[in-house]
């Protein structure tokens, strides 16, 4: 099981380095010259031949590679004389635009967007697998003919359609709901809940469809299994066999599709935080891609980069805890 | 156990159908079966594939598929009905009276549970006792069925067993409630051969101590004379041939059951060149052949003019006044005599 970990915390590691390597790449071999964006529009070429030298930009990409990975880690200190910056761990550059450190301007969205994200991806994965399960238990029957009707609707609607009825339903015409808005957790739970609950049934709306009928087309595959048939066999209540038997040997690929979900769902939270006017990642990302603010860019990449690769980390882990032969080998 | 040997077989099936409905139409996949088995007895079936073996043994346990599928006829285990029975009913009989062991122990035995909980779990749905007296119980039936190390062995998952050693567990599994019937579908045939004989020497240990009826469903004659005490050769969802062993291997009657003995390899001399295995395809169950429902493969078929192999179905019918001894062939009984003479000759040879 060690060993098992180690493995893959190495490929973390080995993704996150090609990830972060690429998008560098990417990002400064881009026809944009960052020193002139950065100088600002009025800027003499000599001006911007001052900042591009500052700021090291005239040096090798590697050694500006490994330079921006040192920051993020140990710290560094950005640009030279006039241009001097001291920037702490994890730095992810400076945002000339701003005047601030990239990480806190991160720092302040990325709440609000793990918020948004992990909060739907919870409900979402709730609604989605019970009724999934609930579906195949009822085969057949209206309930299961009602859920297959619901992921038909729900598949097909779009966020920016959800969000907006939401918002006029919930907000304006019955005012029962606040205007989305973001306060932390730990200051005012109910505040916080409150003010995130239309972003959360958003993305739950949009997203349950699919992992919905992935939960029942499961359960039923499972059902038509040999195993299922023995403990039929055995004497054991049909009630026992679906939720035990079955729902156990299920687990697993739920388990995996769910893990697998709250990647997707971080592309919903961008659109999300945008509709309901929400200052998170998605909304810095878009508007730094906008502003051709690449520190900004960068960084927001690398740590949806980050939550996705650990997302899959998590949902292997559990795999290994639900099933006995990844276990072992 | 009882002690009731003769008087009432333990099992009875009389003239079962199981058809579903598809979209293709009615398959008739049983149609009009009739058996017993007493306790201490082994009922072998034989027949080829889609003849109908499996959802014969699966009836009776009310496994098969339930949707779309009519069930008649009178299937007695014990004394109860299992066609008429209500669901409930047959739900508490799996297990005790009736038990059942499958072909692929490796899909057949659940994944992610260890063997031994695996064991505990169908004991307990018998027996009210503690999970320590079933593990105990699940250990000391995995030392019966001839698993080393079974204190161990009852900690570990299916994958971590051998072939043999996954069929082994399955076979304590089903008989960890001392099962009156036991059904055997193809218990063998995903294992090697000498396995495949290890596994049948327990099954007949096991027998002789719980004196339990057996049904053993196979596509092997071998195994059939290894392990049976009476034979029902299946075809087209129906019962051709039926008797004990030595009548229906040594003086078998009907054309299908000589077909399935010219295509076994001889277990004495190098007779492969005689190897006919029989022509053609198992029928489809959907449209059965008119009549005889083997005679589109049928050597002997009567079919030109008054011929009525395509046109009346034969029923079972005595043979040579051995009472058990029953054959559905329009064919003459001594011209089935000769051949039947030719051909166990042949085989022998
Ligand atoms: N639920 C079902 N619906 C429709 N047809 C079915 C169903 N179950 C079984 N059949 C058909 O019934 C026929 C008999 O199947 P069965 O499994 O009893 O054959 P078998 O004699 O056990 O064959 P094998 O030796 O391959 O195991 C097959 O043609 C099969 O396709
Ligand atoms: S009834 Fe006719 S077709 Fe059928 S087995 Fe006998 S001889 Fe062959
Ligand atoms: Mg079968």
């Amino acid at each position: 099981m060690l060993r098992f970990v180690v493995r893959r915390l190495l490929l973390i590691v080995l993704t996150l380095t090609v990830v972060s390597f690429g998008t560098f790449m990417l990002f400064f071999a881009a026809p944009s010259d960052p020193a002139r964006i950065l100088c600002g529009t009025r800027c003499q070429p000599a001006q911007i031949e001052a900042v591009r030298d500052g700021l090291g930009l005239d040096r090798p990409i590697m050694t500006q590679y490994v330079e921006y990975m040192g920051g993020i880690f140990a710290g560094r200190t950005l640009g030279e004389g006039d241009w001097a910056k001291d920037c702490s761990a994890p730095c992810f550059g400076y945002s000339y635009t701003q005047n601030q450190e990239v990480s806190e301007i991160v720092a302040r969205a990325l709440p609000v967007s793990a918020s948004v994200a992990i909060g739907a991806w919870i409900i979402q994965t709730l609604i989605s697998v019970s009724s999934g399960v609930i579906a195949a238990r009822k085969r057949g029957t209206a309930v299961d003919r009602g859920t297959i009707a619901a992921t038909l609707i729900g598949g097909a609607l779009p966020i920016y359609f959800v969000g907006p009825m939401l918002l006029l339903i919930f907000r304006y015409q019955l005012e029962i709901l606040p205007q989305p808005s973001y306060t932390p957790l730990l200051d005012d739970p109910l505040a916080f809940a409150g003010g995130m609950i239309m972003p959360w049934a958003t993305l739950a709306i949009v997203g349950f469809a699919f992992d919905a009928r992935l939960s029942r087309s499961q359960m039923l595959e499972t059902l038509d299994e040999d195993f299922i048939r023995t403990s039929r066999a055995k004497g054991l209540k049909d009630r026992v066999v679906f939720w035990r038997h079955a729902l156990r040997a299920s687990a697993t690929p739920l388990a995996t599709s769910a893990g697998l979900g709250l990647g997707g769902l971080l592309g919903g939270a961008v659109v999300t935080e945008s509709i309901f006017g929400l200052n998170g990642l998605g909304k810095l990302s878009l508007d730094a891609i906008t502003a051709r603010n690449l520190p900004i860019v960068m960084a927001t990449v690398l740590i949806a980069a980050t939550f996705v690769v650990f997302g899959t980390f998590i949902v292997d882990m559990l795999y290994a805890a639900i099933d006995p032969r990844v276990r072992l080998s | 156990m009882s002690t009731v040997t003769t008087g009432t077989p333990y099992l009875e099936v009389e003239d079962l159908k199981v058809h579903f409905k598809t979209e293709d139409g009615i398959v008739k996949a049983v149609d009009g079966v009739s058996f017993s088995v007493e306790r201490g007895k082994t009922l072998g079936i034989v027949g080829e594939s889609g003849s109908g073996k499996s959802v014969t043994s699966l009836t009776l346990l009310g496994l098969h598929n339930m949707r779309a599928t009519t069930v008649t006829g009178r299937a007695s285990v014990g004394g109860t009905d299992v066609v008429a029975a209500p669901h409930s009913t047959v739900q508490k009989m799996r297990g005790k009276d009736m038990a059942m062991i499958f072909q692929d122990p490796l899909t057949a035995l659940h994944p992610y549970y260890s063997i031994g909980r695996q064991i505990v779990e169908a004991y307990r749905i018998h027996h009210k006792v503690s999970k320590e007296v079933a593990l105990k119980r699940a250990v000391e039936m995995l030392d019966r069925v001839g698993i080393p190390e079974p204190q161990r062995r009852v900690k570990q998952y299916p994958h971590e067993f051998s072939g043999g050693m996954r069929q082994r567990a399955m076979i304590a599994m089903a008989l960890v409630n001392d099962p009156d019937l036991i059904i055997a579908d193809e218990p063998t045939t995903a294992l090697d051969v000498t396995v495949q004989a290890q596994i049948l020497d327990l099954l007949g240990d096991l027998q002789k101590e719980f004196n339990s009826a057996i049904i053993m469903i196979t596509h092997d004659l071998g195994v059939i004379t290894q392990i049976a005490d009476d034979v029902l050769v299946m075809y087209g969802g129906r019962a051709v041939e039926k008797g004990t062993v030595e009548q229906v291997l040594r003086k078998p009657h009907h054309p299908y059951t000589w077909g399935l003995l010219n295509s076994v390899p001889s277990l004495h001399g190098d007779a492969s060149e005689d190897l006919k295995p029989i022509p053609g395809n198992p029928p489809s169950l959907l449209n059965v052949p008119s009549g005889c429902a083997f005679h589109p493969r049928c050597a002997h078929a009567m079919l030109g003019g008054d011929g009525p192999c395509a046109k009346i179905r034969p029923e079972l019918e005595v043979v040579q006044g051995l009472k058990n001894h029953t054959v559905a062939c329009h064919l003459s009984e001594a011209v089935r005599a000769t051949i039947s003479d030719e051909v166990i000759e042949k085989v022998d040879a």
